[in-house]
């Protein structure tokens, strides 16, 4: 064999080899790409370790009341949400009041000792940053209503029971509404502390699919209608009841329509104040 | 030379075969009729009410084992986040959302072609002629009111029920009305585009003058003018039928009416062009136009389903709608009624 060929074949491989190389690196970088995390050196990285352990989460919304994170699992969660809409510049505060009916604040509290100040309702501002931007609104909107998930919690619902102004039953398709005095409110402040929550999707969509017509339907009136020209989507609480012990609360300030799902007996109750009422009619 | 061009060749054709290798898609085993995808995940733009979107994807995750994972939005919310992603996009379904949002994706190259198994069962209007999207549910824009308001306040006076979205321009209704805005809203952007094409630009222009007075609220969500008027905020809102029912269904004393010619609109999904799983989302749009999931789903959204074969609802009957209305006229007007709206309210 002569030289010349064997040079070109010697060419022709390497040349190849560097095309197959070339391919198979934008290959692996196509797929890698944005999903990599850059660390800074390992003093930055102390340093925002020190700063960004948070410890403990507070919130408080003025209806619902307080809730107070301290497992790591709820923490990380809230905390890696706040991180997603905080990252990147923050907006340029409305010049303007925002209409917002319902507003969570809350404290992050780190190992260090320091906390960080936020407020979320159609936008977050932590500490003294806004951030409202278009493509951050449903991260902001699914935060506040994960956090008001929390609120949303049998204890709240039971404490109602003593600060609501007033609470009142209305069954079937009627018109007629009987207002709970203090010891039905009692009965249902005890049936609404023993209840389940039903967490997952799962349960729910099969009591979805399955449920009839809502026996009755509990209102809880947060404002006195008669000290307001006309009662506020925000101040009212329902519940709808059905049969098997299963019942839906909606809080009608809540701008994603959320249903929470409970399980508790409050289908008893309902027919024994019915049943009741019929009796002093009589 | 021979043997270094077939050597190249060779190597080509490997390169090629790997190449297509990565993008193949491993079979998949069926179960009662069900692909068992268990092991998989999906990850999903929600635009319809929480439990609606819920509904389909964990009836989803019981037939079929794959896991999920979902972001609810607003219909425009969605689609400006998937027109951001276009590069990398981060979620393989778009769900929910008015249909027009859809078309817009479709022109704009966010969407795959995806002709689902059930493409031929789904009434011809309801799907995209090139099957990019694909109907879930349809409703139509309908008026609600608080009937006990309306009794104390109005029917004294002898103003009488609105029975045409023209009706909510009478100044009785002063701050009374309540509409979701169309920058945020799906719903409030069928509204737009239906009274467009309807009444004709100018018209609309000056239909929104005066709905400007009445309005006391332009709310984020399309859902929220239905809660409202439940709890007595507000006398009337406009919003789709299957929002008004579920406050029906608690009992509030609601009127819905719908109007004939009544616009109306259809929730649609579509598949995510480049999304981080392609065969899954193909799966779920199969599901969902399924006659079952259809019938079953109803029963919780409240919407009509885009089978002829499907049964409905409780509460859900026949409707005049307005047959005309174009949702990809609809789609491409948005930039241009959006700023009739603007500079209208």
């Amino acid at each position: 064999m002569k030289k010349g060929p064997i040079k070109a074949v010697l060419i022709s491989m390497y040349s190849l080899m560097l095309v197959v190389c070339a391919i198979i690196l934008y290959n692996n970088y196509h797929h890698l790409y944005d999903q990599v995390t850059v660390v800074e050196d390992q003093a930055a990285v102390a340093r925002r370790s020190q700063l960004s352990i948070p410890l403990k989460i507070e919130i408080h919304n003025e209806k619902w009341g307080s809730y107070v994170f301290e497992n790591e699992e709820g923490i990380q969660k809230i905390w890696k949400a706040i991180n997603e809409i905080t990252l990147g510049p923050p907006d340029m505060a409305p010049s303007y009041p925002l209409k917002e009916d319902v507003k969570i604040s809350g404290q992050i509290h780190y190992i260090n000792g320091s906390s960080d100040f936020f407020e979320i309702g159609s936008r977050l501002i932590l500490n003294d940053q806004t951030y409202d931007d278009n493509y951050k609104m449903p991260l902001i909107d699914n935060l506040k209503n994960e956090l008001l998930s929390y609120l949303y919690s049998q204890q709240r619902l039971a404490d109602l029971m003593e600060t609501a102004v007033s609470v009142k039953l209305r069954v079937g398709t009627g018109r007629q509404e009987m207002v709970l005095l203090d010891d039905a409110r009692q009965k249902l402040k005890r049936i609404l502390l023993d209840s389940v929550k039903v967490e997952t999707n799962r349960e729910v969509i099969n009591l979805l699919k399955n449920k009839g017509d809502a026996l009755g339907h509990v209102r809880i009136y947060l404002q006195d209608t008669a000290s307001v020209e006309r009662l506020k989507a925000a101040d009212l609480v329902n519940i709808d009841v059905y049969e098997d012990g299963f019942f839906v609360v909606q809080y009608m300030g809540d701008e994603n329509g959320r249903h929470m799902y409970f399980r508790g007996p409050l289908d008893s109750l309902l027919q024994e104040l019915e049943k009741n009422a019929g009796e002093k009619r009589e | 030379m021979k043997k270094i061009l077939w050597s190249a060749v060779l190597l080509l054709a490997f390169g090629l075969a790997y190449w297509q290798w990565r993008g193949m898609e491993e079979p998949v085993a069926y179960q009662n009729g069900y692909p068992d995808l268990r092991g998989q995940h999906i990850v999903v733009y929600v635009s319809c009410r929480d439990e609606v979107g819920k509904a389909f994807l964990e009836l989803f995750k019981d037939k079929t084992g794959c896991s999920y994972e979902y972001l609810k939005m607003t219909t425009p919310e969605a689609l400006a986040r998937i027109r951001a992603e276009r590069e990398h996009p981060k979620a393989d379904i778009f769900i929910g959302g008015t249909c027009d949002a859809h078309i817009l994706a479709k022109e704009e190259g966010l969407i795959e072609k995806y002709v689902s198994k059930n493409y031929d069962a789904v009434t011809d209007r309801y799907k995209d002629g090139d099957g990019y999207w694909i109907g879930i549910g349809t409703s139509p824009l309908s008026i609600i009111v608080n009937k006990e308001r309306w009794e104390k306040e109005y029917q004294s006076k002898g103003v009488a029920l609105p029975k045409s979205y023209e009706d909510l321009l009478n100044p009785a209704y002063r701050g009374e009305v309540i509409v979701s805005d169309p920058n945020t809203s799906g719903t409030a952007y069928t509204m737009l585009a239906y009274l467009s094409q309807r009444m004709g630009s100018e018209m609309t222009v000056d239909f929104l003058h005066r709905l400007k007075a009445n309005v006391g609220e332009f709310t984020i969500n399309g859902y929220t003018p239905a809660q409202k008027v439940a709890a007595g905020e507000y006398l009337l809102g406009v919003n789709f039928l299957n929002d008004q029912l579920c406050v029906l269904e608690s009992g509030f004393e609601v009127l819905t009416i719908i109007p004939p010619q009544c616009g109306w609109s259809m929730d649609a999904v579509s598949k995510i062009k480049k999304g981080p799983d392609k065969a899954v989302g193909r799966y779920f749009i199969d599901f969902c136009t399924t006659k079952e999931i259809q019938e079953k789903v109803s029963r919780i959204s409240f919407s009509m389903p885009i089978r002829s074969d499907a049964e409905a609802g409780p509460n859900l009957g026949q409707f005049d709608i307005y047959e005309e209305f174009d949702f990809i006229k609809a789609s491409r007007d948005r930039a241009r009624l959006l700023q009739v709206w603007n500079d209208s309210v």
